[in-house]
């Protein structure tokens, strides 16, 4: 394998977040690190047609972790060489090597490094490469109920479920090349959509 | 602003103030004898110094900072921290040269050399910034902003701790340097309006950080307020010098520079409140 990637069906996924408990479970994280979450994105209301109201309301879900970019611009950036990528395209981090500056968490579009002020350094999903390398899935993989992740070399997945699709609130994928496929929930047709919980989509 | 972003806002300010020193010093025909070389590249180093003492209060793992200069190959902030260190070396390097020898005349390339130095550093800061994923920073305005914030507390730390003492408020010197100070401040105030018209327009996707509204909003009006404030007191100041001989100024003058002091700090909690990101 030359990239590994994960795969989301966000059409199928329920937002029951047992990826985002397994994940934690599986790396003991401690409270306010979530490096797999859901993101609810919802919005919409009533709008006047003619002589009628309609409602235009939407609703979708997206497990998002670190998505082990092609040219993953935390990696790029860290000045300690803590950030570094494995010749499976898994981007893992060594936190021996790292100051804690957050300069990773600031420039990453997917939110995937995380501070942990335990330990005063940062920490993301490894893919959970222990268990790659003992040729088992990763923990959130396995755990979701729905069926709606999966795992494999970024080609095999794009043959297998169709080209990647680009949708709000994911930036360009051209900036970093994530290494994600996403099968797009019917909802999710619009590219700048009104959300009204956006204090649960982005860091406000 | 975060507490720990506080800390940037005093490094940034306080590495680029002492950049600025040591350029107007050098480049700018205020290096003469009758002002002295020492304390100013004292004045600088004192300055590097607490910024960077100040950049470790940002840190989560302070002990592994030698680290940060692993990846000077693809990180700008690598090439940061070693050009905060040549920076640093450069200014030592002439103070014990002069201890040991005097103001001697090659000292003056050194300085030059040191001013070199410190303009990398200014440039390696501001890439640190320009960021494809930051739309708010990733702009013209990072590098105009820097700048300008050098070359106007650079000439501060002049206007303050340099000139008095050697030079009279009513020394045909002084008025050069307002002049200046004026010219920078207005370079800061139109960057600011046309950054600010700038976020405005941007689609941030956030509501809440929307530019044009609350406190961001508020603290911008104020700061251009300040420099308003700050460009009418210099002008009223370079030709009341001259109208009124032999009054004193120096309480006018250290309220004007506490005034710019502020200014400064409060843009730069502004550019750093500003941040926000593609995607999630």
């Amino acid at each position: 394998l030359k990239r590994l990637a994960f795969y989301f069906d966000s059409s199928s996924c329920s937002g029951c977040k047992t990826c985002q408990m397994a994940c934690k479970d599986k790396n003991d994280l401690g409270p306010g690190q979530v490096w797999r979450r859901i993101y609810e994105v919802t919005g919409g209301g009533w709008k006047k047609r003619g002589s009628t109201w309609r409602q235009d309301v939407f609703a979708y879900n997206l497990s998002m972790s670190c998505n082990h970019c092609e040219d993953p611009i935390c990696v790029k950036n860290c000045p300690t060489h803590a950030l570094w990528k494995r010749e499976d395209g898994i981007v893992q981090i060594d936190q021996n090597l790292c100051i804690g500056c957050k300069y990773c968490s600031w420039v990453c579009p997917y939110g995937a490094p995380q501070f942990s002020p335990e330990k005063g350094v940062m920490g993301k999903c490894d893919f959970c490469a222990d268990y790659i390398d003992q040729g088992k899935n990763p923990s959130c993989v396995d755990a979701c109920p729905m069926r709606a992740l999966d795992f494999g070399d970024y080609q095999d997945l794009v043959e297998k479920y169709g080209p990647t699709e680009h949708i709000y609130p994911l930036p360009e994928p051209s900036i970093t090349g994530p290494s994600f496929c996403i099968k797009a929930h019917p909802n999710a047709d619009n590219p700048n959509p009104k959300v009204s919980n956006i204090e649960e989509v982005k860091i406000v | 602003l975060s507490d720990r972003n506080w800390s940037l806002v005093f490094f940034t300010t306080l590495a680029q103030c002492s950049v600025g020193i040591i350029l107007w010093f050098t480049w700018a025909g205020f290096f003469n004898p009758n002002l002295g070389l020492m304390n100013p590249v004292l004045l600088a180093l004192i300055f590097i110094g607490v910024a960077t003492l100040s950049s470790f209060l940002h840190l989560g793992n302070p002990a592994n900072a030698p680290r940060a200069l692993n990846n000077l190959a693809g990180s700008w902030l690598s090439r940061e921290v070693l050009a905060i260190g040549v920076f640093s070396a450069s200014l030592i390097f002439i103070l014990i040269l002069g201890w040991k020898t005097g103001n001697s005349g090659y000292l003056k390339y050194l300085m030059v050399l040191s001013s070199f130095c410190g303009l990398a550093l200014l440039w390696m800061m501001i890439r640190i910034y320009l960021i494809p994923t930051i739309p708010a920073w990733n702009s013209w305005y990072t590098p105009v902003s820097f700048v300008a914030t050098a070359l106007c507390l650079g000439l501060l730390a002049l206007l303050g701790f340099q000139l008095p003492g050697v030079a009279g408020i009513d020394d045909p010197i002084f008025n050069k340097l307002m002049v200046f100070l004026m010219l920078i401040l207005l370079l800061e105030t139109a960057s600011g309006l046309f950054h600010q018209f700038r976020l405005q327009k941007l689609n941030t996707g956030i509501d809440e950080l929307k530019f044009n509204r609350g406190s961001f909003y508020k603290a911008f009006l104020f700061r251009m307020g300040l420099l308003l404030v700050a460009f009418l007191a210099i002008f009223t100041l370079i030709f009341s010098v001259y109208l009124f001989p032999g009054y004193q100024y120096n309480t006018w003058l250290y309220t004007l520079l506490v005034l710019i002091i502020v200014q400064e700090l409060l843009g730069r909690g502004l550019f750093y409140s500003s941040y926000f990101r593609l995607g999630v």
